[in-house]
């Protein structure tokens, strides 16, 4: 399970970093992207090597075009899916996005994360890569 | 016969019937001409010259012996006939003595009445024994009523005169009366359109003294409790002086001003100085000539507002045939008084409206709010909670390394001793491979950026609810504080401004606000830029109802499709470092509360240029 890989794909820095920091602590090897295309450029470029383990993605952040979009997360969740249909995804979320938690979760999506408690999202992640390793 | 050269009788007679009746019989035989009044039968006779006439001795105006004598005057050969119903021999006497050449008596006999004027017409004539005693009889008479008749002329004559000098009167009354309701819809004119109370009270007073003359006139308004009339307005330096002392009366019957309101009647005191009226303690102030005063009630909808008061230099100045006119005036200074409570009125409650609404939108924002306050507080616990952790695993290594005690003659080490049971002995692996000193001060930053953040909504979004505070604003001083206060690295911002500006009317908190997040919005555009440069211009707009400031930066621009929707609030392109999405939406905010206009330009590539148009006085 340790230095199993991480990818975080959300366009606000200091939540970004902050979880880095603290699946870092975890024991996780964490890399941050902040747009959709540079998470895309960032998931392909580890593919070959050093694949990620599990994603996690903001759901509104600049999108491919560049412009900041709502969902544009989702657009990213199914590109990863298309590279890798088995790789755990948990979508990062807010309380009034049910209905793109639920779009998250047809796409493919393991879970959902409501922004805020970052030990249970160490918590999720952990139960995630466990049963990812167990498979 | 022919009709032509039939005799012409004339009848005077003021019966129709007897007329009737007379002229049936006659008109066999003559032509018959009638006339109703002594004075038609005058003129018909000089007309026609009638070959003999009938004439009623019971006439009006006139009686018949004195039309006889007339008539005698001015037709001397035609022959009168008297015809009376009157068959006293006095009656007969005094018609021939008038100068009738007979005298027929009513009623008629028919058979005989057409050979009796025959007769007459023939040359008969009856004669009067004595004539010249009846006559002088009837030249007596005739004195006596003429006599009568002057008095009676000078009787009509005085009353003449009488109602002359009344219509005169009444014709002044009514010129002043004019004058005064046109003086009424004057102040009427001017007033209305003035709608602060302040302003309308002071300019009442002053045109009322120009448009009747008067030497003051002052503006009472009930108190609250309606036991006191407060001085709002006065005429001059007196009323300026009177005003700065908070001259009030008191409602009772010793002013003039306190009996109109009680009362709800116009009251005039014909001299003030003779002291038996008490009416004003004005005379304390002013050494006044002799004057009158008039205090008017002020009433509109059956509620007395207070009472307009008018002073005059005239001992007589004001009487009670001036009050309809003069209360027409002080119903429509209520009127005007009443419009400005009502609006003053209606300001407040659409000021409370405005509060109202504009916390709905922040309700209605709560939810988004709450969401983004969640997303920027979420790194907070994770960043305290690793520092705090760090702090620990630096606190153990230290421990570790002064276990030997060799640092005990140091002279902090009496306060290490004290930290030294305080430390946990657990510090988790993981923390101390991660450990860095870089690592806490980072947690730290991203502590105090996250609570800034929120801090920043929280500013953005109940900044323009605040109530106003309207003041004059120097704006180059205001641009100049704002821009020290950011502080942002030297040479960054720039400001220019014309050398005169207009003093604007506003509130300083928001209008510091609106710059500080035009210029911040600027500063954050410009993230990465090599040489970021933010332009600050201040001068008067060419319209000149308005002050311009540019805040212009030389930044990425603003794509097309996005400038609408940076106004709406939430919508930020900046998220990744610390945009709320309501910088903008807050100076669009407080721009409308000044009833300025804000709006951008921008050329992608070439910068963006925000524009705040405020109101210059």
């Amino acid at each position: 399970m340790q230095g199993k890989k991480i990818l975080i794909v959300d366009d606000e820095q200091l939540v970004a970093r902050s979880m880095q920091k603290t699946l870092a602590r975890a024991g996780y090897t964490v890399q941050v992207a902040y747009s959709c295309t540079e998470g895309l450029q960032v998931f392909e470029a580890a593919q070959a090597a050093a694949p990620f383990d599990l994603a996690l993605l903001d759901l509104n952040m600049p999108g491919f075009s560049g412009q900041p979009e709502n969902g544009a997360g989702l657009e990213l969740l199914s590109r990863l899916k298309a590279l890798n249909p088995g790789l755990p995804v948990v979508v990062l979320t807010a309380y009034d996005e049910v209905n793109k938690a639920r779009e998250a979760v047809l796409r493919g999506a393991q879970a959902f994360f409501v922004k805020g408690r970052e030990q249970a999202l160490v918590d999720q992640v952990r139960t995630l890569l466990q049963g990812d390793a167990s498979r | 016969m022919d009709p032509r050269s039939q005799p012409k009788i004339l009848y005077i007679e003021d019966t129709a019937d007897a007329r009737a009746l007379v002229s049936r019989v006659l008109s066999r035989h003559y032509i018959v001409l009638e006339a109703a009044e002594p004075l038609g039968g005058i003129e018909l006779a000089l007309d026609t010259h009638p070959d003999l006439i009938l004439l009623d001795m019971n006439l009006p105006q006139l009686n018949g012996s004195e039309l006889a004598a007339r008539l005698k005057t001015l037709l001397p050969n035609t022959p009168l006939v008297a015809f009376s119903a009157d068959t006293s021999v006095e009656a007969r006497q005094r018609a021939l003595a008038a100068g009738c050449i007979g005298y027929l008596t009513k009623p008629i006999d028919i058979d005989v009445f057409v050979e009796q004027i025959g007769e007459f017409l023939g040359g008969k004539r009856e004669s009067l024994p004595n004539a010249a005693i009846h006559q002088q009889q009837f030249a007596s008479d005739l004195v006596a009523r003429l006599e009568g008749k002057v008095r009676e002329l000078t009787r009509t004559a005085d009353r003449n005169a009488f109602l002359n000098e009344q219509n005169q009167r009444l014709i002044g009354a009514l010129q002043r009366r004019q004058r005064l309701l046109e003086a009424a819809a004057r102040v009427s004119h001017i007033i209305t359109s003035i709608l602060d109370l302040d302003e309308l009270l002071r300019v009442t007073v002053d045109v009322i003294c120009e448009e009747y003359t008067l030497y003051f006139a002052a503006i009472y308004l009930l108190s609250a409790d309606q036991k006191q009339a407060a001085l709002r307005a006065g005429r001059g330096e007196l009323g300026n002086s009177l005003l700065a002392q908070g001259y009030s009366l008191d409602i009772s019957d010793q002013s003039a001003v306190g009996r109109s309101i009680m009362q709800r009647a116009a009251q005039i005191t014909r001299q003030v100085s003779d002291g038996s009226l008490a009416s004003v303690e004005l005379l304390d102030f002013a050494d006044l000539p002799s004057l009158s005063e008039l205090a008017l009630p002020l009433i509109i909808k059956g509620t007395v507002l207070g009472a307009l008061s008018f002073y005059s230099d005239q001992p007589e100045a004001f009487s009670e045939e001036d009050m309809p006119a003069l209360q027409a005036l002080a119903d429509q200074v209520a009127v005007a008084i009443d419009n400005a409570h009502l609006l003053r009125d209606l300001e407040c409650a659409n000021q409370e409206l405005l509060r109202v609404k504009t916390f709905e939108a922040i309700a209605a924002a709560t939810g988004e709010a709450i969401h983004w306050v969640g997303n920027k507080a979420a790194p907070i616990p994770g960043s305290a909670r690793r520092a705090r952790e760090d702090i620990l695993a630096l606190a153990q290594i230290f421990c570790n390394l002064t276990a030997g005690g060799e640092l005990s003659s140091h002279p902090l080490w009496p306060a290490w001793k004290r930290v030294i049971p305080t430390i946990p002995m657990e510090i988790p692996a993981s923390t101390i491979e991660l450990l860095s000193l870089e690592s806490i001060l980072e947690d730290l930053i991203i502590i105090e950026q996250s609570a800034q953040t929120i801090l920043d909504v929280k500013e953005d979004l109940i900044g323009p609810a605040r109530l106003k505070h309207i003041a004059e604003i120097d704006l180059p001083a205001l641009l100049q504080q704002t821009i020290f206060e950011m502080a942002l690295p030297p040479g960054v911002v720039q400001l220019r401004q014309a050398a005169s500006l207009p003093h604007l009317r506003g509130d300083a908190r928001q209008l510091s606000q609106l710059f500080n997040n035009l210029i911040k919005n600027a500063w954050e555009a410009l993230y990465g830029f090599a040489e970021p440069k933010i332009v600050v211009t201040a001068r008067l707009s060419d319209d000149p109802h308005y002050v311009q400031v540019d805040v212009t930066d030389n930044g990425p621009g603003i794509a097309p499709e996005m400038l609408q929707r940076i106004w709406v609030s939430f919508f930020t392109t900046k998220a990744a470092r610390g945009g709320t999405g309501l910088g903008l939406p807050a100076c669009m905010s407080i721009v409308n509360q000044h009833e300025g206009k804000l709006f951008v330009e921008s050329t992608v590539g070439a910068g963006a240029t925000f524009r705040v148009l405020l109101p210059a006085p």
